[in-house]
């Protein structure tokens, strides 16, 4: 056993808890007319996990993935045909932002903040939200800091 | 147990783990051994992973559910740091892994959590009796390292960093861990300084103070910037003292000492000698009243580091460079002030000749040792033009106290006659004559150590011991 190995170990028993729990998310974001199948499901959370590795992470559950489509199911800019492959683009670009914002932003403040400039300035684009808007943010806490 | 299973755990050995990752190696190794399995493995990974996620939340103030792996990694080195403290407890390596697979592991982590507590808190007293009774040493890294001491206790993060030694440690000790981390780290280190300062202190510390300005001018190094261990220079004296014949407490070492010395063990072999070492290093406890046993295994450890060089020594005939000689009685004058041996006018030409030859200061200052015997020609040798600057410096270096005492007699001596017995030669009020050599000898008189210069002022107010000095001057 290596420390952080221990993390990766458990494998297929998390997986499978976790499919439950994003699976349950289904309840909320169906009012919203968004739901995930079992196999949009499992892709999400493989690729929350590619996500979290690039982005050199350690994440003990899938508490940012739940927080992420409980919020962004509201958006009027998210369809059921792209609802998977956008919260997963979300996903990846929150883990970005904790590291350009050396973790100095809560969680539910920058999902807060990710929602409201996807709705607003960015207009549903994940580009401008990342590209432009984000980018902005990552500079002006850099130079708070 | 089946006596596959006695033979597996007698496999188990404590010598196999690594004491800085005990829990790690030891779940990795009882594994290897087939004493666990993979499920009870998982089962202690499961517990880890619960206390990660707790100090995860402790860590980002419920803010935040995860974290950059070196972060992560951080905080899992301080967890298994902990857990390490709880179960380093067990003397029996089998208790440990008991422990380890049937206890609760966060209850092994906050009883480990404790026990780092209770380091912390001995630490801040060991460190109060340390400050309380430093020596007190011109040396750098020994002041610092006390004086920095603080900025630890002040740092040290139990819960989020409890593996990492954050203190500007410098001064070496005698035998230091450096593979222990963490607290447990400055806990040794502060019980073996504690150690090697109470031994120290069974010197005198002006003792100790000649010694390494003595042990300065062998190794030609500044005592005050120098990475040394005070305690191995004293004890190497010490021991060597008593084997020239003086008592354990007695630092100085006399020539004539070291010839004895020097005869009594140049034919011995390697085990005489370590038997010969080990009989100085008890009479030195026993001298110096040494009780604690931790404090006697500590001095008797040093025959491992001095017999190998003390051997060394002996086979490349540089004993001299092991044995610290006291300069008060060190320095055979240079030049021994001979009236009867004069040199005359041709050889006395030849010899300022060979001095003019040399481009090095230590060169020529070598020629007069050998070639000069007399004060007469000693002085027309100063005032011969052939010592400039700082290579009447390198002259005065190789002269003893007395020979030094009466040049100063020479240069001072309308100050002396003004103040006969109220004469400092520290504060001198005036030269007599202005010849270069005069002026360079007040100018390197007043840079040598008060302690040097108040002997040499003791040779001048005593009775002089070369008359002849008074019949040359007229």
């Amino acid at each position: 056993m290596n420390k952080l190995d221990l993390y990766r170990s458990m494998g297929a028993v998390v997986k499978q808890l976790n499919l439950g729990d994003v699976l349950a998310l289904n309840e909320e974001s169906q009012k919203y007319g968004l739901c995930f199948t079992a196999a949009e499901a499992e892709d999400l959370i493989e690729s929350r996990n590619r996500s979290i590795n690039n982005n050199g992470r350690v994440e003990l559950g899938i508490e940012a993935l739940k927080k992420i489509i409980a919020v962004f199911c509201r958006s009027p800019y998210i369809n059921r045909a792209d609802y998977a492959e956008t919260i997963s683009e979300l996903v990846d670009i929150f883990y970005s932002m904790k590291n350009e914002t050396e973790d100095k932003i809560g969680d539910d403040q920058l999902i807060e903040m990710m929602y409201k400039l996807y709705n607003g300035s960015c207009q549903g684009s994940l580009d401008l939200l990342r590209n432009r808007e984000l980018a902005i943010l990552a500079k002006l806490s850099k130079r708070m800091m | 147990m089946t006596s596959s299973n006695i033979e597996k755990y007698s496999a188990l050995h404590q010598e196999n783990l690594d004491p800085n990752n005990y829990t790690v190696s030891l779940l990795n190794e009882a594994l290897r051994l087939g004493l666990i399995d993979q499920e009870t493995m998982h089962g202690v990974q499961a517990q880890a992973m619960t206390i990660l996620g707790e100090l995860t939340r402790k860590y980002t103030k419920g803010e935040s559910s995860s974290l950059r792996v070196e972060t992560t990694q951080r905080l899992l080195m301080s967890i298994f740091y902990a857990i390490d403290a709880g179960i380093n407890n067990f003397d029996d390596v089998r208790d440990a892994l008991a422990a380890l697979t049937s206890d609760d592991l966060t209850e092994i982590y906050k009883q480990g959590l404790d026990s780092l507590e209770s380091n912390l808190e001995a630490c801040r007293q060991l460190y109060q009796e340390i400050d309380k009774n430093k020596l007190a040493v011109h040396n750098e890294a020994y002041q610092a390292t006390i004086n920095d001491l603080p900025k630890f206790f002040r740092n040290y993060d139990i819960l989020f960093n409890a593996q990492d030694t954050m203190a500007n440690i410098d001064y070496p000790l005698l035998f230091d861990d450096m593979s222990v981390q963490g607290i447990l780290y400055i806990k040794q280190y502060l019980e073996k300084l504690n150690l090697e300062n109470q031994i120290c202190q069974s010197f005198a510390s002006e003792d100790i103070d000649q010694l390494l300005y003595n042990y300065s001018r062998v190794y030609r190094i500044n005592v005050r910037e120098a990475l040394i261990n005070i305690l191995e220079i004293v004890l190497s004296n010490a021991i060597f003292s008593i084997l020239s014949g003086n008592s354990g407490n007695q630092l100085h070492i006399a020539p004539e000492h070291f010839e004895l010395l020097h005869q009594k063990v140049s034919n011995l072999d390697r085990n005489q000698l370590s038997s010969v070492l080990a009989e100085a290093i008890e009479t030195l406890i026993s001298d110096l009243h040494i009780e604690e046993p931790v404090t006697k295994e500590y001095i008797r450890n040093f025959k491992g580091v001095l017999l190998p060089r003390f051997m060394n020594a002996l086979e490349y005939d540089c004993l001299h460079n092991i044995i610290i000689f006291d300069t008060k009685v060190n320095q055979h004058p240079a030049i021994l002030f001979d009236e009867g041996n004069s040199l005359d006018d041709k050889r006395f030409r030849l010899i300022v000749e060979d001095i003019m030859d040399c481009a090095r200061a230590e060169d020529k200052a070598a020629i007069i040792r050998s070639e000069i015997h007399s004060l007469g020609d000693f002085i027309d040798i100063l005032e011969a033009e052939c010592l400039f600057g700082d290579e009447f410096h390198a002259l005065y270096n190789s002269l003893g106290d007395m020979e030094l005492s009466i040049l100063a007699r020479i240069v001072f001596i309308e100050d002396i006659r003004t103040k006969h017995m109220n004469f400092s030669l520290a504060n001198p009020q005036e030269i007599t004559g202005e010849m270069e050599w005069q002026v360079e000898f007040c100018n390197y008189i007043q840079n040598l150590n008060p302690q040097r210069i108040k002997l040499i002022e003791n040779y001048i107010k005593s009775k002089l011991q070369i008359n002849e000095v008074w019949d040359f001057l007229g």
